[in-house]
């Protein structure tokens, strides 16, 4: 298990050394200011803005920010969707794909534009590379790019005093994706290639198999996709198997750059909130919390899948690590990751809000599969995807200040920001949002013939695989449980119905608080402030986290995976 | 107007890849967007002083 327990340690330490280089940059590009890509990209920058008509100089309030946001990905949503449904006819669809049906199309299209990328289709089998290239990718740049500039509004409403303006949508917008978003996927697209990972418009190839059967091996513009896919907390895999497929993850040494990938972003705009609200450690409390958050996952779901299957020591079975066999639970995962790749790839996935996957979550133990929910149902505050997790913090800050003072009788309020009513509304709103649809949805499809006729499995895991489904959906995670087969008219409205719910009705709160934030004085600190630069706050924000939380969903988790993985020790599979 | 929807009515009898469906899931496309709209007038109301002069400075 050392080696395990190695690799997870190596991660982390890369995360924590890329954060704040990382997030230093990030600071630069979202204040206007020059960086070394200047030259290169400073004349696209000003011709699209020519092109479109924006005036970068002129900045928006956070309505009018909110309606950009809203009109964009509405025009996001219906290009996606046309495209999906008229591939056929569509160049670059060498395998000669048929039309996606109208309902699988709406899925996809809400799907991607929210940075969700729940796939209820296999991609190397539904989608052209039209799609793939000139739908998923784009979306996938855009639904980035749109997160972090929610984000960063946010962070200028913490840091602006006395504005009646938070950015403006458009420049975020083109500034997150020209200078961040591309420069890091065009060279993590070639290391991906350098890798094995292919890159090519032909067809899928045609062998003869060593008995003298035939095998269609699919692949295509992998690469590019690939590296967006992970870069964007977006997820959506090339192939059905997502990062579990060797052409999207072909060595130990790409998986650990794909969960690099998935956190860097995230993890580097805590730095970059620290550095705009004019105190880094600002920054470090949050990202701590997160790593104290993420620690506790990781540990819990290697040591869970590093155990044998009870049902499976019951038969004998020698569950012993040596040379010869890794032991643990290795149902469902790749020999080529191990238990403590693929639980680290896990944890990762889920708690950001990425969704990929490298092993099948479906085959993690109940116990494990708990971990996987209750990283997404924190509401993806554990680094979360870019923008996502960090604004998703920082409501739960806003909430930990508000019951903070109510306990010790302080003033509530945040980077010397006062937090009133209005800001407690917005946040609630927001947090309870996601839970309410999650829950909502999973009551229904447990009653609905149409809900049931998806699952794949009875009892506690049936019910944990249509939980998962709308956590993640909610969550704007889009990985899957698997054994739930989605593909249906009501999975695919009603999961898209909770991914718009968990991207749009969480975002236009927030940014009503950066708006409302932006427009207040800041307050010199006093001695009734409480510190948030702090570890005393610090615990403060992990236990209002654990117990929303937890008084949220435990009474469903305790019906799904808690009641599986108790039924599992006396002998009872489901 | 019933022109219109003539026209789009008979362009779904022909083998065109765009069907009634696709309109209608464009058409709650849009809903959806336009409910989000009133979703954020819902907050700016919220966020809007209070008339006892309530307000965090």
């Amino acid at each position: 298990m050392t080696a395990g327990w190695l690799q997870i340690f190596v991660f982390a330490a890369i995360i924590g050394l890329l954060t704040r280089p990382l997030g230093g940059f990030l600071t630069r590009v979202y204040a206007g200011e020059r960086t070394f890509l200047q030259p290169l990209i400073g004349p696209i920058e000003a011709t699209l803005y020519r092109l479109a008509g924006v005036k970068p100089e002129i900045e928006q309030g956070w309505h009018r920010y909110t309606a950009s946001f809203l009109v964009f990905h509405a025009f996001g949503i219906i290009a996606l969707y046309t495209l999906l449904r008229l591939q056929s006819i569509l160049p670059l669809n060498p395998q000669e794909l048929s039309a996606v049906a109208p309902d699988l199309a709406l899925n996809t299209a809400v799907s991607f534009v929210t940075n969700t990328s729940w796939q209820s289709y296999g991609g190397e089998t539904t989608l052209s590379y039209a799609s793939q290239m000139a739908g998923i990718t784009v979306q996938s740049f855009l639904s980035a790019a749109s997160g972090m500039a929610v984000a960063v509004a946010l962070i200028r409403g913490f840091a602006r005093r006395r504005s009646f303006t938070i950015g403006n949508f458009w420049v975020d917008l083109t500034r997150g994706t020209l200078y961040v978003l591309l420069p890091i996927c065009i060279v993590a697209a070639l290391l991906l290639v350098a890798q094995g990972v292919p890159q090519t418009l032909a067809p899928s190839a045609g062998m003869t198999t060593l008995d003298g059967g035939t095998q269609v091996i699919a692949r295509g513009p992998v690469a590019t996709q690939e590296a967006i896919k992970l870069l964007s907390g977006d997820g959506g895999g090339f192939f059905n198997a997502n990062s579990a497929h060797p052409f999207e993850n072909p060595t130990p040494l790409t998986n650990l750059m794909e969960m690099v990938l998935i956190f860097a972003i995230g993890a580097a705009l805590t730095n970059c909130f620290g550095r705009m609200v004019g105190s880094e450690r600002q920054g470090w409390i949050l990202l701590g919390v997160m790593a104290i958050l993420f620690g506790l996952g990781v540990g819990g779901l290697y040591l869970s899948e590093a155990r044998s299957n009870p049902a499976l020591t019951d038969l004998n079975v020698n569950g012993t690590t040596s040379l010869q066999q890794p032991a643990g639970n290795m149902e469902g995962k790749e020999v080529r990751f191990g238990i403590a790749g693929s639980a680290l790839f896990a944890n990762v996935s889920t708690a950001s809000s990425d969704g990929a996957v490298n092993a099948m979550h479906d085959s993690f133990l109940p116990l494990s599969g708990g971990i996987l929910l209750a990283n997404m149902m924190v509401n993806e505050v554990i680094v979360g995807a870019p923008g996502s997790g960090l604004y998703g913090m920082l409501l739960f800050c806003v909430v930990t200040v508000f019951l903070a003072g109510l306990m010790i009788g302080r003033t509530p309020d945040y980077i010397g920001k006062k937090i009133g009513t209005p800001q407690i509304k917005m946040s609630i709103l927001a947090l309870l949002c996601v839970p309410a649809t999650t829950l909502g949805l999973t009551a229904i499809a447990c009653v609905v013939e149409p809900g049931l006729a998806g699952l794949g499995n009875a009892g506690p895991h049936g019910f944990s695989e249509i939980l998962y489904a709308y956590t993640s959906a909610s969550a704007t995670n889009g990985s899957a449980f698997a054994g739930l087969s989605t593909n249906s008219l009501f999975y695919n409205f009603t999961l898209a119905f909770a991914m718009f719910v968990g991207r749009f009705l969480v975002i236009i709160p927030v940014l009503a608080i950066a708006g409302s934030l932006a427009a207040k004085q800041i307050m010199p600190r006093s001695p009734g402030t409480l510190p948030t630069d702090q570890m005393l706050f610090a615990c403060f924000l992990f236990g209002v986290i654990i117990i929303v939380g937890g008084l949220t969903y435990l009474p469903a988790a305790a019906l799904g995976p808690i009641v599986e993985g108790i039924q599992l020790l006396g002998g009872a599979i489901y | 107007m019933g022109f219109e929807i003539h026209i789009i009515l008979e362009a779904t009898k022909l083998k065109s890849p765009v069907g009634m469906l696709d309109v209608t899931m464009l058409a709650l496309v849009v809903v959806c967007f336009a409910l989000a709209q009133a979703y954020a007038s819902m907050c700016e109301n919220l966020l809007a002083p209070p008339a006892n002069g309530d307000v965090a400075s």
